[in-house]
């Protein structure tokens, strides 16, 4: 085990309803790193963030996960969760109900929690919340509705931003953070997730685009496809990409 | 089995024609529509001693208590003025069994067949009537009506009765926390012109226990009833109101919820009568199930010929925890009159994995984040009520029993 690595995926084998996804994944993102993956549609992107993150009904049959240095696979999702993985939804979630503030609030203090820290009330982790939402160009407004409730496409991502940024993950997935944002909240959004780039901080970058990567821009560029990653490569493999389309690179695999 | 009778006697003495009436009756089986989904004949089987004074303890549920609120406390049925409150001028407190015009003012003609009405005018001891008179106040006063027994083997039969004058406003907390056997209570609102009342009704008494509600409301002209009620108590329990809006421009809201687990037996059941033209009213019930357990919702909604422009809207929802839940809903629309607006629905769910995922993706431990689910389900019953220091209440019960019941369904499963 490399000390430098701070998720590293050997092998790795995923079921969804008894339907093999994943056929040997293998991949090592080291502290600090950004990663990008790109892939056709239906190639196993998404399935591969749901099993990274413990989601129930995606089985792990083969191979290993390891979250700085430790197996996570027995481990639930909130276990992984609150040992710094976060996973920014490709379709966040709407909670009728369930207020914005308290959603957040229980999460950001549950990760306080396990690492024996105070919790804090509910008026200091407004001026927190407020503080990291204004950086999102999230309003007030939007932070009392109810979870995702209402929100546009564009607002649900920088929502999901936000909360990467209140839970400070060391490890933070991001399934199309990019898709659904207008080139403007799409700026906004990438600067969100740039200033959140720190040494102790590794991404997982899911695109389809090279755009996101221009503005989020990747240490290495993965292509998925068919379940397995077919080459790997730095940032200019993004741009082949774009140009050629996966043909090309499914050949070559 | 039928409570017992024997050696028993009235207050008044036209309390007998009730006595019986229900012993010729006895409990309704689910041959009778009414009681088709809750056959008291099959579900009763002990036999009940009527409360006739107030031995026992008195329990009481740690809930926040409500400053300044105006306590009228019932023990075995029976007004227990030593331990009851009444500070403000608005109330004037009187027993209505002292006044023989009471059997014509408490004759109900639909209810005349009701198991539960005639019991309870039959064996209550007293009926407290607290007259209001306060259209210039400022304020509005709280009334806490909380009941509770001692002894396992005893029914109690308290009736209450709020009579709210023209422009009076009212608050009411009615809480059951009893630990009498059977406890069939019948509180009687008649909200006067103009008259607003906010109404929470806890129903969170002993598990054992057989708990037998009935709620009778009399709306006049531009009044506004707000009703919400929590029935959690009871292995088998029956919150029924009858609603009468017959004035003019009367608005009513009623929330219920039933949160049942283990076997108990949850039965809501509402009949309102929209008996005169353009009133409107709104209901909105919401069941939460677990274990074993059963939740019935029937509601009745009746257009009267003449209730032209009427807006009756109902709408159920039922949340199963458990593969082994059983939740049924009648809804019943008799609408004689054509120019009206009536809906209402119905949906059954199980907790969406889908939400459960998003809440534990970020750290959530699943019991939170279940309890976070189920209270969000809960949450727009208490929307329509108007006074704070109510709401509080039904969301301490409502947090109580999610806390309690999502802990162990995780300690169990
Ligand atoms: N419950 C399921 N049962 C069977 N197959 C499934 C199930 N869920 C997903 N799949 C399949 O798994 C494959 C991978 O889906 P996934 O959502 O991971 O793709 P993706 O790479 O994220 O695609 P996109 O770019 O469109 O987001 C698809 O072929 C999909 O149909
Ligand atoms: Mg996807």
């Amino acid at each position: 085990m490399d000390s430098m690595s701070i998720l590293e995926i050997n092998e790795l084998t995923a079921t969804v309803d008894g339907n093999e996804i994943l056929h040997g994944i293998n991949l090592k993102i080291n502290k600090g790193e950004v990663h990008a993956i790109m892939g056709p549609n239906g190639s196993g992107k998404s399935t591969l963030s749901y099993v990274l993150s413990g989601r129930t009904g995606y089985e792990i049959t083969g191979g290993d996960i390891s979250l700085n240095g430790k197996s996570i696979i027995d481990d639930e999702a909130d276990d992984r969760a609150r040992a710094g993985l976060f996973l920014a939804f490709q379709y966040p979630v709407e909670l009728p109900g369930v207020s914005g503030m308290s959603f957040l609030r229980a999460s950001f203090n549950a990760r306080l929690r396990e690492n024996g820290e105070e919790e804090v009330d509910h008026l200091d982790f407004v001026k927190i919340v407020r503080a990291e939402a204004k950086k999102l160009g999230i309003s007030d407004e939007m932070l009392k509705r109810p979870v995702n409730v209402g929100f546009s496409g564009g607002e649900k991502k920088r929502y999901e931003i936000l909360q990467m940024a209140l839970l400070k993950p060391s490890m933070a997935i991001l399934d199309e953070t990019d898709s659904g944002l207008d080139v403007d909240a799409l700026k906004i959004v990438s600067e969100g997730v740039n200033l959140l780039r720190h040494p102790e901080r590794s991404m997982l970058v899911i695109t389809h685009y090279q755009r996101l990567l221009s503005h989020i821009v990747p240490d290495k560029v993965h292509i998925l496809s068919g379940g397995r990653i077919v080459k790997s490569g730095d940032k200019s493999l993004a741009l082949e990409v774009e140009e050629n389309g996966y043909a090309g690179i499914d050949d070559a695999a | 089995m039928l409570p017992e009778f024997d050696n028993f006697e009235v207050k008044n003495r036209w309390q007998k024609v009730h006595i019986d009436r229900f012993l010729k009756s006895g409990w309704p089986s689910s041959k009778n529509e009414e009681w088709k989904f809750t056959s008291l004949h099959h579900l009763v089987h002990k036999p009940f001693k009527i409360g006739l004074n107030l031995n026992g303890i008195v329990e009481s549920k740690s809930a926040p208590s409500i400053k300044g609120a105006n306590q009228l406390i019932f023990r075995n049925g029976i007004l227990d003025s030593q331990l009851s409150e009444v500070d403000s001028d608005d109330l004037v407190i009187n027993n209505l069994l002292d006044n023989p015009s009471a059997s014509v003012f408490l004759n109900q003609t639909k209810l005349k067949q009701h198991p539960v009405y005639n019991l309870t005018l039959g064996a209550m001891r007293s009926a407290t009537v607290i007259d209001i008179d306060n259209a210039s106040s400022k304020q509005t006063p709280l009334i806490e009506l909380f009941f509770t027994g001692g002894l396992i083997k005893q029914s109690s039969h308290p009736v209450v009765i709020v009579r709210l004058a023209k422009n009076s406003k009212v608050n009411i907390l009615e809480t059951h926390s009893s630990y009498n056997g059977l406890s069939a209570p019948i509180i009687f609102i008649e909200l006067g012109e103009g008259s607003v009342c906010n109404h929470v009704k806890c129903q969170v008494a002993d598990l054992d226990s057989i708990q037998l509600g009935l709620t009778l409301i009399n709306q006049e002209k531009d009044s506004d009833y707000r009703n919400f009620t929590l029935s959690s108590g009871g292995c088998i329990s029956r919150s029924e109101l009858h609603l009468n809006l017959n004035g003019e421009e009367a608005i009513c809201h009623l929330s219920a919820i039933y949160l049942g687990c283990k076997q108990q037996h949850m039965d809501v059941t509402s009949r309102l009568y929209h008996n005169v033209a353009n009133c409107k009213s709104e209901q909105i019930i919401r069941g939460v199930l677990d274990d074993r357990a059963r939740g019935i919702f029937q509601g009745k909604i009746r257009v009267a010929p003449e209730a032209q422009k009427t807006d009756g809207q109902q709408m159920t929802r039922a949340l199963l925890l458990s593969r082994e839940t059983e939740a049924d809903t009648k809804p019943e629309l008799e609408i004689f009159a054509d120019d009206v607006i009536c809906t209402h629905g119905a949906t059954v769910g199980e907790l969406d994995e889908n939400q459960l995922f998003y809440l534990v993706s970020r750290g959530i431990p699943l019991i939170k984040a279940r309890a976070m689910l189920i209270e969000a389900f809960l949450i727009d019953t208490l929307s329509q009520i108007r006074a704070p220091e109510l709401k509080k209440q039904a969301e301490y019960y409502i947090q109580d029993w999610v806390s309690k019941s999502t802990k162990l369904s995780s300690s169990t499963g």
